[in-house]
């Protein structure tokens, strides 16, 4: 177990959340995977909002479901049943294209084993989210905006190396610049710091933070570290496929 | 637009440059594929090309009027020289002797006007007249360098011919109009008209083809010269050749070989394709999770699919320009060498018809071949990808995407412009559509075999043997290499033996231990005198087992019930070597030997009625005769009419002769009859008996079989040296498939091995249960190819060549253990690093 203390973050304001409507929201959510023999049941009626700029936190041990959780908000799984709204739009019924499109407004994602493409540097790798969601934009305003991207985390000095050169940090922070240089409103991070040692981590960690309070992103954070989930402005958590609120001191209903 | 269009192709571009090692397999399969279909399409093309440029250069002139057996008479010199200016040339086969030795000659007479156009290549003293002419009390003859070589003998030698004798005043490299001699027996001569006369070789009735080239005075037109040749010796049985016509049969036989040549680099194309497809599916397999961080990243399907078949197609092109690049090389070296062979001057160009369809084929196969696999990942769900531990190129309900539109309609596109550049490149859409459905039928029926054979394996009990048990769990689990192995196996096999029973077929059909009851000698021309004298001679000469005259007179055309056939254009293939477009006639009594009535009746002994005739069953089947039609031949301008009372079969390799049409007894005995003569030599005597019949019979021409059927053979040996050619670079394409199946497994493989040695399984474990699981795998493929090969070969001899199809057992023996060899050997290769490596070493580096 780590320890909390590493974790500690400049303290943020309190905002209330309940004002605005949500960015995302699930609504009786269920996911099953049927395997032809037996259907094993993933997510169990979550139901789960997310207000713009807030931090939420999902704790749980493996195979809770968190990462599907993850996956549904996102549009990369569909849900069995229930509903996923994105800005108040229902995302369950659009087509693959549509949620990709989705995707690229409204979504950034930090995954544990960073999936960057091994053979793009780490400039391309950011620039790659703007060449899919901008294509009409010229190359070089691409290129400027990835750059500043990975000046805020730090690594414009590693621009141009592959993914293979760098460091497990230094992938996890041009991934963050990657999911980021797009401004996306919704940062999904699954288990960011999952492959990183604490010091690096808690680097990652509190540059995410620091980004999303800055650019107002709000995020879905997936670990198991409790400490770093406190961090949030509230935690869930999942058991069984089941979401439940650990924290009550934000009025978010779960 | 084009700004989205640049930024894809440099994204593509960018993320390829990781993958490049992935892929040398795929781009050898394209060029190898393209590299040949170039090659052969350009070597073809050029040949054509020659024929079609230079026809009145190997006609030798604008128009030829051709006679067998006689000269032409004054009257029908008298217009020729109206027509323009003439040159007399005279073919026939002459033996060349000197001091006991006698060889066969092609022997060419010209005349003063000789050659029109082009240039007769020799090496000797003077102009070609002078070579010829009459100097120091002898004329001279020009001959090949192969004559002097077996006569033993050299220039300025004497050598006789009949009953002249001629000095050797030179070498004889070629004469332009080579291409419309037609298929030489003996070794080329070149002598004068006059030197001719005095060999008295030739008499009226003799094999001899006379030839009269013209060079049409200026603004002659070479269809009015025809016109008035017909109208005014339309009996005389004039053959008419215009430049093109004289190359038609040698034209028809380079369309055959090419049409054959570009099916087997198609096949090249088609393996090469089953490795295309292998190298995108482990590509994909191996960037299913970049696939799946694009899509997270917002990528939709058709930005993803454009994505990587970018890559595919600039990989493909990579390839196309290789293969073009080789396949133009190797063209240019080998036309120069070509064309002395086939007696045509071929200048080293670059085809670029050839270099298109080849592009074509080539980037419609990488297309073909690559869009399924692509779209097997692009159709997954990126979750799926975060979640696969199986190729998702290969995944389950491949069936089903197949079927959907967005996945079809492009592959049958791809399926329907390979067709049309087959179609257009060999123009001959019945054989690319059989061949479309015979390969679509082959790679069916593969997949099924390789899934049938999973599923089976997958319901067997468990074997008692562990080692056993695991080859068997090796073919069915997931991501097992089995399935592509059957298939680029099984094609590869299938077109291994394709290939080598066509050549076996075409050398068969000359091999000699088919022909064991042939005769030895063929003279030629025997009149009823020399025939009688030969039977004397095979009564008391020990050495001559058989001698049997047939008689022979020849048709110079026909009809079939009053009206002359369209088929007639196609002459008849059996007897073309000796008559060309003459219809050889002979009567007899008895069925002739190797022939068996196949409808009909052969007449009674003592017959005597109106004429009757049995004709091959070949020549029922061309010209679609019937028994009882009545066929008039025309024989020295006069018609004679027979009714059709049999249809015969017959196999021409057992010897004998086999003439198309044998009349009965009493038809043709108002006519000047000649005779073939065909002797037997007892066993060991041949050399002996023909150096005494040379010796007896000076100014008799006799053909040694074997002489003959090896010009044949030498024809045929660069045949089959062009198809082993083609074949084998076919082949190198399958075995690369193969490792490609083998290679693109090869990482489980070695993770499967370390893990067994971890828990203690011995390296000859791990051989034993890779010798199984690749034998079971290769054995299947090898059965399955044995029908695919055999069926295809057949239908080529059979339906394409016309020709009886024999079946090497041979062949099918080898090709099983061939098969596991090549699959367990270049297994075994393959996953040489897991079995020989200590485990440790391959734990630490992953």
């Amino acid at each position: 177990m780590r320890d909390a203390r590493v974790w500690s973050l400049p303290v943020q304001p309190e905002t209330d959340f309940t004002l605005s409507s949500p960015i995302l929201e699930a609504r009786n959510v269920n996911l099953l995977f049927d395997s032809g023999r037996s259907t094993l049941t993933v997510l169990r009626d979550v139901s789960f909002a997310l207000q713009p700029s807030e931090i939420a936190s999902v704790v749980g041990p493996s195979g809770s479901g968190k990462t599907s959780l993850l996956m549904v908000l996102s549009g990369l799984e569909r849900a069995t049943s229930g509903s996923v709204l994105v800005d108040n739009a229902e995302i369950g019924t659009l087509s693959e294209d549509r949620l990709a499109i989705v995707r690229r407004t409204h979504f950034g994602i930090l995954f544990q084993n960073f999936h960057l493409i091994p053979s793009m540097t780490a400039l391309e790798n950011v620039a790659f989210t703007l060449e899919i969601a901008h294509p009409s934009w010229s190359y070089s305003d691409i290129r400027r905006a990835a750059m500043d991207a990975l000046a805020e985390v730090g690594l414009s000095a590693r621009a141009s190396h592959l993914p293979s050169a760098l460091s497990g940090g230094e992938q996890q922070r041009v991934g963050l610049a990657r999911a980021i240089v797009g401004d996306p409103r919704i940062l999904l991070a699954d288990e960011p710091t999952g492959n990183l040692d604490q010091t690096t981590g808690a680097t990652v960690i509190e540059l995410m933070f620091s980004l999303a309070r800055r650019r107002g992103t709000a995020i879905v954070l997936i670990t198991h570290d409790l400490g770093l989930a406190a961090r949030a402005d509230r935690t869930l958590s999942m058991n069984h496929g089941c979401l439940r609120e650990v924290h009550t001191d934000h009025r978010v209903s779960v | 637009m084009r700004r989205s269009l640049f930024s894809l192709i440099r994204v593509a571009l960018i993320d390829l440059r990781g993958g490049l090692q992935s892929f040398w397999i795929l781009i050898a399969c394209i060029a190898i594929g393209v590299a040949t279909v170039a090659m052969v399409g350009a070597v073809g093309a050029s040949l054509q090309s020659a024929l079609a440029r230079d026809g009145r250069l190997l006609l030798g002139g604008d128009i030829e009027f051709r006679l067998t057996h006689r000269a032409a008479e004054p009257a029908e010199r008298v217009l020729f020289s109206g027509l323009g200016k003439v040159s007399e040339v005279v073919d026939f086969i002459g033996r060349a002797q000197s001091e006991g030795v006698g060889v066969l000659a092609m022997v060419r007479a010209v005349d003063n006007a000789y050659p029109h156009s082009g240039t007769v290549e020799t090496e000797g003293e003077g102009t070609l007249e002078q070579q010829l002419a009459w100097q120091d009390g002898i004329r001279g003859v020009l001959v090949d360098p192969r004559l002097i070589d077996r006569l033993g003998t050299s220039v300025g030698a004497r050598i006789r011919l009949g009953n002249a004798e001629f000095q050797i005043r030179g070498i004889l490299h070629g004469v332009p109009d080579q291409v419309s001699q037609g298929v030489a027996i003996g070794f080329p001569l070149l002598m004068s008209t006059e030197g001719l006369a005095e060999t008295n070789i030739l008499q009226p009735g003799s094999l001899a083809r006379y030839r009269y080239k013209i060079d049409l005075t200026d603004g002659g037109s070479a269809a009015d010269a025809a016109r008035l040749v017909e109208q005014s010796f339309g009996q005389a049985g004039w053959r008419i050749s215009l430049p093109g016509d004289a190359t038609e049969e040698l034209s028809r036989y380079f369309a055959l070989l090419r049409n054959f040549l570009t099916v087997v680099g198609l096949s090249a194309l088609l393996v090469g394709g089953v490795g295309v497809a292998q190298a995108v599916s482990a590509y994909v397999t191996e960037r299913q999770r970049s696939i799946a961080t694009m899509k997270a990243l917002g990528a939709t399907r058709s930005r993803v699919i454009l994505h990587f078949l970018t890559q595919i197609l600039v990989l493909t092109l990579v390839g196309i320009v290789l293969g073009v690049v080789v396949g133009t090389a190797f063209t240019l070296l080998v036309l120069p060498l070509l064309g002395p062979m086939v007696g045509i001057p071929l200048t080293p160009t670059i085809d670029g018809p050839s270099i298109l369809s080849s592009t074509a084929f080539g980037l419609l196969t990488g297309f073909l071949f690559g869009y399924l696999p692509l779209s097997r990942a692009e159709a997954m769900r990126p979750a799926q990808l975060f979640r696969s531990t199986e190729s998702a190129a290969g995944g389950p309900g491949s069936v089903n995407l197949l079927l959907q539109p967005r996945t079809l309609l492009p592959m049958l596109g791809a399926v329907a412009g390979l067709f049309v550049v087959a179609v257009a490149d060999t123009g001959r859409i019945e054989v690319v559509f059989w061949y479309a459905v015979g390969a679509a039928m082959a790679l069916l029926m593969l997949r099924v075999a390789a899934h049938l054979l999973q599923g089976a394996l997958r319901l067997l009990p468990a074997a008692p043997n562990a080692v056993i048990r695991n080859a068997i769990k090796a073919i069915y689990r997931p991501g097992s290499a089995a399935p592509a192995v059957i298939l680029s196996l099984g094609l590869s096999i299938a077109l291994l033996l394709l290939i080598a029973l066509v050549e076996s077929n075409l050398r068969h059909q000359l091999d000699p231990e088919v022909r064991v009851d042939a005769p030895d000698f063929l003279y030629m021309d025997l009149f009823a005198d020399e025939v009688a004298a030969f039977k004397a001679l095979a009564a008391v000469d020990d050495r001559i087992a058989d001698f049997t005259p047939v008689p022979l007179v020849r048709a110079s055309s026909f009809t079939i019930n009053g009206e002359v056939p369209p088929e007639l254009q196609e002459p008849p293939k059996d007897l073309t070597l000796y008559f060309g477009d003459e219809q050889p006639l002979t009567y007899s009594t008895d069925l002739p030997y190797g022939s068996r009535v196949m409808s009909g009746k052969w007449w009674s002994a003592d017959y005597s009625g109106p004429p009757l005739v049995s004709v091959t069953e070949d020549l029922r089947a061309l010209l679609d005769l019937k028994l009882d039609d009545q066929i008039t031949f025309l024989i020295f301008g006069q018609p004679i009419s027979a009714r059709i009372a049999s249809f015969r079969a017959y196999e021409w390799q057992r010897g004998g002769i086999n003439f198309p049409y044998v009349l009965s007894p009493g038809a043709l005995d108002e006519y000047p009859i000649s005779y073939f003569g065909l002797i037997t030599a007892r066993d060991g005597t041949v050399g002996e008996l023909q150096a005494a019949l040379i010796a007896a019979y000076p100014e008799l021409v006799f053909v040694p079989i074997e002489e003959a059927i090896d010009a044949v053979r030498d024809l045929m040996d660069t045949v089959a040296s062009a198809i082993s050619t083609v074949g084998g670079v076919a082949l190198a394409s399958g075995v690369l498939v193969i490792a490609g199946a083998l290679a693109a497994g090869r990482r489980q493989r070695e993770a499967d091995s370390t893990v067994a040695k971890v828990l203690g399984a011995t390296r000859l474990d791990l051989i034993a249960s890779l010798t199984i699981e690749y034998g079971l795998v290769g054995g299947l493929a090898a059965t399955l190819a044995v029908p695919l090969g055999v069926t295809g070969a057949w239908a080529f001899i059979s339906l394409v060549l016309e020709s009886t199809f024999v079946l090497d057992p041979l062949l099918l023996f080898l090709v099983v253990p061939l098969a596991l060899l090549l699959t367990v050997g270049m297994g075994a290769a393959l996953t040489w690093g897991a079995l020989s490596g200590r485990p440790a070493s391959f734990l630490r580096n992953g």
